[in-house]
């Protein structure tokens, strides 16, 4: 046991206590991190360009009513008025979320420095010379001439937009919009009635959600976390198996290409050396797991929804990290013992990779696609150990539709059972194969290690 | 300890079709110096790799240090394998504790001075912090040897010590191997330096397409071969022809051939049975001679006499192409 530990700590020193992990696993995404979260502070995304000056053409059939409506609506106050009215409605919609909701529209409202643009307009008749207002817009006069006939007042209807090269996608939508929903004034008057009632009539109303948990407490978010959670889940599930192992199988690979296998097995057997190293590899995954993991607590800790996170399936989180990571670290031991260098290790392992992807993300799919952690692929696929961990990390996730207890618990025997079956064969080939140096063996002839004893 | 450092009994080892080593029987005593001789492919590294138990036999006995297998006495070896290397980026000091600990050395002040005194025994007092990628390759041989020996093992198996080693190494090699001897361990190593063989070695084994062919102390072996060449240096080096023939006329004379073309010394040798003394006396009253000697059988020439042209590498190799992917010992 002791030579097993040692070799652990060899590799888990000589994997993580590098410069190149410490800068890559630790110190970049924090510095990431940091240079967003303060290029954000300093205002550096929300940077407005200056606000436009100009003016444009429009072509109005009525006697200039519609003309006013569009020059109402352009109008610096009435674009302040929007926007507000469009800040109050996403708030609604925020305050859905709860705490998290208020800190991400506080968030965006702190960025947000709007500058309203300058555009007159300039009413044209139907008869007018449409020619030279379109010189007028191709030499930049103009921001835009825009064409409304009787026919665009009809139900229906549409209009034609002549812009500018130098306009801007914003000012142009700007404009369309102050036209289009003028329009839909102009035809509601028409019928009678009043625009602005209309308006306000037709505003759907908002919705509070709050989720009723068995502790008791109401909270909000709920629904986030659902959408959220396994995601997440699956996304720190596979950084640290695919990390690790892959620390694994540049380790084996190296250790055979600088001869240093036969001298290791002089002191311990086979199988001490690839227990040790899949556990020192193991507890580098582990740390990313914590690191990034911890971010993510960190984040929900924030956003005051930690506590909608029942704490059994962060257990479920753990156990599932040690069924994949040693599914997949096996498999890369076994390669990395039979081949003498990282590209033939690659050639290897693509098709032995590929399936185990396609068969992962089969998994992932049918939870996900259907939005339903019960469907019948879905629940096929966790009793197929290399798809285990991952589908049932993202069942385990939808914490309002919970996987039965019994199929928890045959899941993980399957997943167990699995484990030790790679882990056994693994260690099989990984015997033969860092003894053997030469030509590496095909998928097939890895198989056929297993029979030697 | 055991008499017997390492015992093997009916040890047989077949790789698909190939016997890699057919029922050897070996008994290597404490405390000597043992030559493990074979040509390439003889399944010289496949027994040493079941006496550290790396690899099992199919069938027969293998004792190690007075137990059943070397697992259980792995600390007390220190093994050299043919293919071996070092951590590259790990320090010197950092590997050879790390070897010395997984070889159940207790870390410590002590081991930090024993790491200390065989880098200054080996002149590489230095690099003790320097990565391993750092050293050149007759310092990292130095080191790869050092690992080896860093625990103080009672058996010290070298699987081709002296393979790509410089003259001045070989030498350190040879001087080391010495000193271990006199301090009571056994060692045992395989080589194709047959000279480094004959001088070091108390016995020496040979085995040819895994079944011994030679065992025992080299003076044995020395006078079972029996000697069947003699050494002549004519007293009057001009008369080369005329020499050359009186001696071919000797009786029990086969042949006479003159050691390089511009030497004056003669090899005669003689026709199976003969008696070489009744040869030399002849020799000392019929013939005007400087010098005559009875050559002792080198392992060299013991080796050629053993092994068949065809038993070489070459041959070997070409047999066990067709099962390349499977283990084959060297």
């Amino acid at each position: 046991m002791n030579k097993i530990l040692l070799t652990a700590v060899r590799e888990f020193k000589a994997t993580a206590l590098t410069p190149a992990f410490i800068f890559g696993a630790v110190i970049l995404p924090v510095v990431i991190w940091g240079v967003l979260g303060a290029a954000g502070a300093a205002g550096l995304f929300s940077q407005e360009p200056e606000p436009t000056k100009g003016s444009i053409a429009l072509v109005d059939p009525t006697d200039g009513r519609l003309a006013e409506f569009v020059a109402a609506r352009l109008n610096p106050e009435a674009q302040k008025a929007k926007l507000e009215a469009l800040k109050a409605e996403a708030r609604q919609r925020l305050a859905a979320l709860g705490e998290m909701g208020e800190t991400a529209m506080n968030m965006a409202e702190s960025s947000l420095s709007f500058k309203p643009a300058q555009i007159t307009v300039e009413r044209l008749t139907p008869d007018a010379d449409l020619d030279a207002a379109r010189e007028r817009v191709r030499s930049g006069e103009l921001l835009a001439l825009i064409e409304v006939t009787e026919e665009t007042l009809e139900p229906g209807g549409s209009l034609t937009n002549l812009v500018s090269e130098s306009a801007k996608a914003r000012d142009i939508d700007l404009i369309e919009d102050a036209v289009r929903d003028s329009v839909v004034d102009v035809r509601l008057e028409s019928a009678g009635m009043s625009a602005p009632l209309v308006r306000t009539l037709i505003r759907r109303p908002g919705v509070t959600q709050t989720t009723l948990t068995v502790a008791g407490r109401e909270t909000a978010g709920g629904e986030l976390i659902q959408r959220f959670l396994p995601v997440a889940f699956l996304v720190f599930l596979a950084i640290a198996i695919f990390t690790g192992g892959g620390y694994l199988l540049m380790s084996t690979v190296e250790e055979k290409a600088s001869r240093i296998m036969e001298v290791l097995l002089s002191s311990v057997s086979p199988m001490q050396l690839m227990t040790g190293k899949i556990i020192g590899q193991g507890a580098v995954g582990l740390l990313l797991l914590v690191i990034y993991g911890g971010l993510g607590v960190f984040a929900a800790i924030q956003f005051e929804v930690w506590n909608l996170i029942p704490p059994a399936i962060l257990v479920w989180l753990f156990v599932y990290f040690l069924m994949g990571y040693f599914i997949f670290a096996s498999i890369n031991a076994a390669i990395g013992s039979a081949v003498n260098e990282a590209r033939e290790a690659q050639a290897l392992q693509g098709p032995i990779l590929g399936l185990m992807i396609l068969i992962m993300y089969l998994g992932i799919f049918s939870v996900m696609f259907s939005d339903n952690p019960h469907s019948t692929v879905a629940r096929a696929l966790s009793y197929f150990p290399p798809a285990t961990p991952f589908v049932m990390s993202l069942r385990v996730a939808y914490i309002n539709d919970p996987v039965p207890t019994w199929e928890l618990a045959a899941t993980t025997i399957v997943g167990i059972a699995g484990m030790i079956a790679s882990v056994w064969a693994a260690a099989k080939i990984f015997r033969v194969g860092v003894l053997m140096y030469g030509q590496p063996p095909s998928v097939l002839g890895l198989l056929k290690w297993l029979r030697y004893s | 300890m055991s008499e017997q450092a390492v015992v093997l009994e009916g040890v047989t080892k077949t790789f698909g079709d190939k016997r890699a080593v057919d029922a050897l029987d070996l008994a290597i005593p404490a405390g000597s110096v043992c030559g493990y001789l074979g040509p390439n492919g003889a399944g010289k590294t496949t027994t040493i790799r079941m006496i550290m138990s790396i690899i099992y036999p199919d069938s027969g006995r293998i004792e190690v240090l007075g137990r059943a297998s070397a697992i259980e006495s792995k600390d007390r070896i220190g093994y050299l394998p043919e293919e071996r290397g070092v951590y590259r980026k790990m320090k010197v000091g950092d590997f050879l504790a790390y070897i010395a600990r997984l070889k159940g050395a207790a870390a410590g002040a002590a081991l930090t001075k024993r790491i200390d005194g065989w880098l200054e025994r080996v002149q590489l007092a230095d690099v003790r912090k320097k990565k391993c990628e750092q050293l050149s390759k007759g310092m990292q041989q130095k080191v790869q040897f050092l690992a080896t020996v860093i625990h103080d093992p009672d058996l010290v198996i070298l699987d081709e010590p002296f393979s790509g080693l410089d003259p001045v190494n070989a030498r350190l090699l040879r001087t080391l191997i010495d000193e271990m001897r006199d301090a009571g361990k056994t060692i045992i190593f395989s080589t194709h330096v047959l000279g480094s063989a004959e001088q070091l070695c108390d016995r020496v084994f040979m085995i040819n397409r895994g079944k011994k062919v030679l065992d025992g102390p080299i003076d044995a072996i020395r006078a079972k071969f029996d000697p069947k060449t003699i050494v002549v240096e004519p007293a009057d080096t001009a008369a080369n022809g005329a020499f050359s023939g009186s001696l071919g006329a000797l009786p029990g004379v086969k042949s006479v051939m003159r050691l390089g073309d511009r030497s004056a010394v003669y090899e005669a040798h003689l026709e199976d049975g003969t008696d070489p003394q009744g040869v030399i006396g002849a020799i000392a009253t019929g013939l005007p001679v400087r010098r005559v000697e009875l050559r002792k059988a080198t392992l060299e020439d013991i080796f050629v006499s053993l092994v068949d042209p065809g038993d070489s590498e070459d041959s070997i190799r070409a047999a066990l192409k067709a099962e390349s992917a499977e283990p084959v010992g060297a």
